[in-house]
């Protein structure tokens, strides 16, 4: 990103970064929160609900920066490196389908869509890096249990990206 | 939330109930005879589950951390590991062929093969 010389690059270099702020402490907070499903990556992706936000008010290109930041910076705080691996290919992923389903399906869709195929689509990415890790394919078998949950969680983060639009960001469009 | 979205939503999750459905029907339909363990995607250990007697369980240490693997006639499951969230721990006990229970932080993966019907997924 180049520096901002006017107060609308100001407002959203500054919101950019509240955004990845946000993010990663939702990543911290979700992997304290427990959740009842026992399959590897199963996880409530709280900290999509950033990624999904910047693409929302700004573009793919901001949003493909706080999908980096945000996964390298959180697994950096807590979880590690090797965690680090899965987070970003997924939460990159994520955001190049979300961005997709954006641009052509923004007037049937609303944010609970992009963010369930969002949800989807990084299980889909993890599950691949696990795959070419563990030099197995049968890890596979576990996408669509997966997918399953993603549309849960996916369906929790896109109601709460929707409602924050609403009420706080809808001034920046 | 739209109409768009439910249709999105309904299309995924049929799918993968589809899928689970498939899997079960087809790949873990019979119960296998072989537990193969593979540590950081290499060959680590093969053990036959009818020649063990009583209850075996092994520990698998690496860099990485331990599993300990239980092992009966009926089945195998990680009874014990340090990795963080202990998911192999609570996918139980498997004796399904094909199916396998897999520790991702520690590179690990145990799984069921042989016996059963002729055809042999993993051959294709």
């Amino acid at each position: 990103m180049s520096r901002p010389t006017n107060s609308a690059g100001i407002r959203k270099l500054t919101t950019i970064a509240m955004l990845v702020s946000l993010g990663i402490v939702l990543q911290i907070v979700e992997s304290i929160v427990p959740i009842p499903v026992n399959l590897p990556g199963g996880k409530l992706g709280l900290a999509n609900i950033a990624t999904v936000i910047v693409l929302f008010i700004f573009d793919w290109r901001s949003a493909l920066l706080v999908a980096v930041l945000r996964s390298f910076l959180g697994s950096m705080l807590y979880g590690g490196v090797s965690a680090m691996i899965y987070s970003v290919s997924g939460s990159v992923i994520s955001m190049a389908v979300m961005s997709l389903f954006m641009r052509f399906g923004k007037q049937h869709l609303s944010l609970v869509g992009i963010s369930v195929m969002g949800s989807v689509f990084h299980n889909t990415a993890q599950v691949t890096v696990a795959a070419l890790i563990l030099n197995n394919l049968w890890i596979y078998s576990y996408l669509p249990a997966l997918a399953i949950v993603a549309c849960v969680t996916g369906m929790f983060t896109g109601l709460a990206a929707n409602t924050l639009v609403k009420y706080r960001f809808k001034s920046e469009k | 939330m739209t109409k768009w979205d439910k249709a999105l939503i309904i299309l995924v999750i049929t799918l993968s109930i589809l899928a689970m459905g498939a899997l079960n029907f087809f790949v873990y339909a019979h119960t296998g005879t072989t537990v193969e363990i593979e540590l950081d995607g290499k060959s680590y250990a093969k053990y036959e589950l009818a020649q063990i007697n009583s209850g075996k369980s092994i520990e698998i240490r690496s860099e990485l951390g331990y599993n300990i693997v239980a092992m009966s006639k009926d089945g195998v499951r990680v009874i014990d590991a340090d990795c963080p969230d202990k998911l192999d721990v609570l996918q139980g006990k498997i004796n399904k062929r094909n199916q396998s229970i897999i520790c991702l932080p520690h590179r690990l993966v145990i799984r069921i093969t042989g016996g059963g019907g002729e055809t042999d997924v993993t051959t294709y």
